[in-house]
């Protein structure tokens, strides 16, 4: 399956864009209407401001085009494995919900720096990549969800920067098209790296 | 060694170098100290900690857009809150704050901007702290502001050059003249072939960047911070150069160079 990667732009910051970029439940209605993924893949985000806002999506398939969509899209196809090498260190963006589910089924989120640090790296180790360093910052957004879907909620997402080791790289691009950990529909999941 | 460069432009800008009185005057270009406290709001400095560093740093700032002075006529009085007597009702007229007692009725400023100014600066410094300073703006702890605090910055993002010249990256950054917010008209007119940009560029540089180039002027502006705690600021002096550069050529509208956009992995 070829995957795409879209760089979402907004030249024009109308209301309709900026209460969307506000707002999680919006843009992740706004996103999966937008970028489709079929069946056996995600569709997976991650929002920045640097300084001026801009989406990046993974998707599993082509984007599907509406014509009212808000924003510039530029896509290009997105095949890590061939650039992975076993081996190599590259730098690395993650926005993620690290967290750990209870013997129960409820979740626990950490708010702890160093827990966050270690759920990275235990993740990590399972995508088959050796975290060398890392800084996290982490916020807590409400989730406005309409009654039927869970209500009113709110979502950690905490944002990894650093460098990384590649030790297995079929794993890695495994972790980059399916996204790590929960939340990838509010724009938690995306792994990204760099030289 | 590496280069910063960021654009400096917004709806006023205001630049003193000089000792401050009821008339404010802003100079026509952005001055060091200036930026050293733009980039040390960034950093989350505060007034006990040393610009020493910042200070160092080697200084160019390209004039895309000469902007237009425009003075502010600003009455400042002395307000405070009415003492009242607690037992009194109070009047449907009555006010919940009266001139202070002994101040005059309204000190007369005048304060000087520059409307409309778009300039480009490029610091040079050590690898370690060029960074950081690009991370501190991209997300500063104190807000950002052009030379005071009414003067709010355009959104921008500085652009890191493996360079330690700040003239020559500077006389490689594409041409930010088109001020946003006239950015409709001046494009249009770009588009039509009417508007000129200009074939060179005026870069005030630190005077002992400007060695071996051609000069245009030369001055002292006293704009070295030294000490900054509020009444008793002190400044030293710095040498300036003025040097004229060809315009760099660039594409039509190109916003300010970044660094590439799309991550690892992506194949056209």
């Amino acid at each position: 399956m070829t995957h795409f990667i879209h760089k979402v732009t907004f030249p024009h910051l109308t209301l309709s864009v900026l209460s969307a970029l506000a707002d999680t439940q919006v843009l992740h209605e706004r996103i999966a209407t937008e970028f489709v993924s079929p069946q056996g893949s995600r569709t997976l985000w991650r929002l920045t401001t640097n300084p001026t806002p801009s989406l990046l999506v993974v998707t599993g398939g082509p984007r599907r085009g509406t014509d009212d969509f808000e924003g510039t899209v530029a896509t290009k196809t997105y095949a890590p494995s061939t650039v992975l090498d076993k081996g190599s260190v590259y730098r690395f963006a993650l926005t993620a919900n690290p967290a750990r589910t209870r013997s129960d089924g409820s979740r626990e989120v950490h708010l702890n720096r160093d827990r966050q640090i270690e759920w990275l790296h235990a993740t990590g180790y399972r995508s088959g990549f050796e975290v060398l360093d890392v800084t996290v910052r982490h916020e807590i957004v409400p989730l406005r969800r309409s009654a039927e879907k869970g209500g009113e909620s709110k979502l950690l997402r905490a944002e990894f920067d650093g460098t990384l080791r590649i030790g297995d790289p079929q794993r890695v691009e495994s972790a980059l098209l399916n996204g790590l950990g929960k939340g990838k529909a509010f724009g938690c999941g995306l792994l990204t790296l760099a030289r | 060694m590496t280069t910063l460069v960021f654009p400096l432009a917004g709806t006023i800008q205001a630049w003193g170098t000089v000792e401050q009185g009821t008339v404010r005057p802003t100079d026509r270009y952005p001055s060091k100290s200036g930026v050293v406290g733009f980039l040390a709001a960034a950093l989350g400095r505060d007034r006990s900690q040393s610009l020493n560093d910042l200070n160092d740093l080697g200084f160019a700032v390209r004039v895309d857009l000469a902007g237009k002075p425009v003075r502010d006529y600003q009455t400042v009085r002395k307000r405070v809150p009415k003492v009242r007597d607690p037992f009194k009702p109070v009047a449907a007229d009555d006010e919940p704050l009266e001139l202070k007692k002994g101040e005059p009725t309204a000190t007369i400023t005048y304060r000087d901007y520059l409307a409309d100014a778009v300039f480009v600066v490029a610091v040079s410094g050590s690898d370690a702290l060029i960074r950081e300073l690009d991370r501190a703006l991209i997300r500063p702890v104190y807000p950002l502001f052009l030379g005071r605090r009414n003067c709010v910055p355009f959104p921008f993002r500085a652009t890191v050059f493996e360079s330690d010249s700040p003239v020559e990256v500077l006389s490689r950054y594409p041409y930010q003249g088109f001020s946003p917010i006239e950015s409709e008209a001046r494009r249009g007119k770009l588009r039509n072939g009417e508007y000129e940009v200009p074939a060179e560029l005026d870069v005030i540089a630190d005077a002992r960047l400007a060695k071996g180039l051609k000069t245009v002027a030369v001055d002292e502006v006293r704009d070295i911070v030294t000490y900054r705690h509020d009444r008793a600021r002190r400044f030293s002096v710095r040498g300036r150069a003025m040097i004229r550069i060809p315009t760099p050529v660039s594409g039509e509208d190109t916003p300010p160079v970044t660094t590439s956009d799309f991550p690892l992995g992506a194949i056209e």
